[in-house]
């Protein structure tokens, strides 16, 4: 693989159309390879023989035909070569992309699972006390002031329930139906308790 | 005046379900499970006032409520034990791998029954709400959880000035 691009070097130096880097690069090649070096020796005898050759007598009207038939052969070449190019190109944009893909495949995943924790969070009642269980931990201080915090927040809410209308919950019938048997029974050992004192 | 009933209806029956829980033998509400009793309450109270809850409604959810709660104090009970034993297990000289996942897997279980639980409760409002105290009760759930954290910032204040003093 390695020599194949140095094969077309060696070429393009003979042309001449080689830039200084890749020669030197080139250079320093040929010290260590012994086949491009066979094959540069080959490729310079080549040329230097075919500049020896007596140059052919053709006519102009030769060349238009050989320009015109070269131009439709490569034409019908050109899909057969563009394709293994296209690829080649396509597997360079791949290898350059794959980071970019991995990059937003991790932060996509990332996001949707951040976006559903909260989600869950928020809706979740048994996950909030959890978050205050947490909170609080061994402090058994904090523990107690909170539950004081809460207390007084369920007694100014049923204060101001009793305060706006005294109302005799006994009364009502949903109350009674809503008692199961052993909250009844309680209910009627604490008359029973009420009416002997 | 229905919701003023309501309210009162509600009233009453936190405050005998709360005597019920503490005449139980062996059930005393301490600490924590006290904490989660009045948190309970406190939704209750708030749930009926902002979802406007008809007297029907309360008569179906609150007892539901109190009865999902309870079980899953029990739920809590056996997790705290089962961690409990987790813990020594691992602790302990030579802990048995079959052992600790058996106890692994009743620990998720536990967990699991502790959100089905909750679950529970949702599906019973579903059955029971309108469509607006639906949505009412959304935004409701994050409001009371948010206020829940900003009474446990004022605890947290309440702790530091009592140290501090």
């Amino acid at each position: 693989m390695i020599c194949q691009k140095y094969e077309k070097w060696i070429s393009d130096a003979l042309d001449g159309a080689l830039s200084e880097r890749k020669k030197r690069n080139l250079n320093s090649h040929l010290t260590d390879c012994s086949d491009c070096h066979a094959y540069q020796e080959s490729l310079s005898r080549i040329q230097a023989e075919a500049l020896r050759l007596d140059k052919a007598k053709v006519s102009p009207s030769y060349w238009e035909n050989f320009s015109a038939s070269l131009k439709k052969r490569l034409q019908a070449l050109e899909p057969e070569r563009e394709a293994p190019r296209a690829l080649r190109l396509s597997w360079k944009w791949a290898w350059a992309g794959a980071p970019v893909f991995l990059a937003l495949g991790i932060s996509l995943v990332f996001l949707l699972n951040r976006g559903q924790a909260p989600e869950n969070d928020i809706f979740s009642y048994e996950a909030c006390l959890s978050r205050l269980h947490l909170e609080i931990g061994d402090d058994a201080k904090l523990e107690d002031n909170f539950n004081h915090v809460i207390l007084g927040s369920l007694r100014g809410g049923l204060d101001s329930a009793a305060l706006e209308e005294r109302y005799l919950f006994s009364e009502d019938p949903f109350f009674w139906e809503s008692l199961n048997e052993e909250e009844l029974e309680f209910i009627e050992q604490e008359i029973k308790k009420e009416m002997k004192s | 005046m229905k919701m003023k009933k309501t309210l009162l209806f509600l009233t009453s029956f936190l405050f005998l379900s709360s005597l019920l829980l503490a005449q139980m033998p062996g059930q005393e509400p301490m600490g924590r499970q006290r904490m989660r009793e009045n948190i309970n309450r406190l939704r209750l109270l708030r749930m009926t006032e902002v979802l406007e809850l008809t007297e029907e409604q309360t008569a179906k959810i609150f007892p539901a409520s109190y009865q999902i709660e309870k079980e899953k104090i029990d739920i809590i009970k056996t997790l705290n034990r089962e961690i409990r034993e987790l813990k020594a297990l691992l602790g302990g000289a030579n802990p048995k791998e079959e052992e600790i996942a058996a106890k692994v897997k009743t620990v998720k279980e536990l967990r699991t029954n502790l959100l089905e639980k909750d679950q529970e409760f949702e599906i019973l409002l579903e059955k029971n709400l309108t469509e607006i105290q639906k949505a009412k009760y959304v935004i409701f759930s994050i409001e009371f959880y948010r206020n829940l954290g900003e009474k446990l910032n004022r605890a947290k204040v309440m702790s530091k000035e009592k140290r501090e003093f």
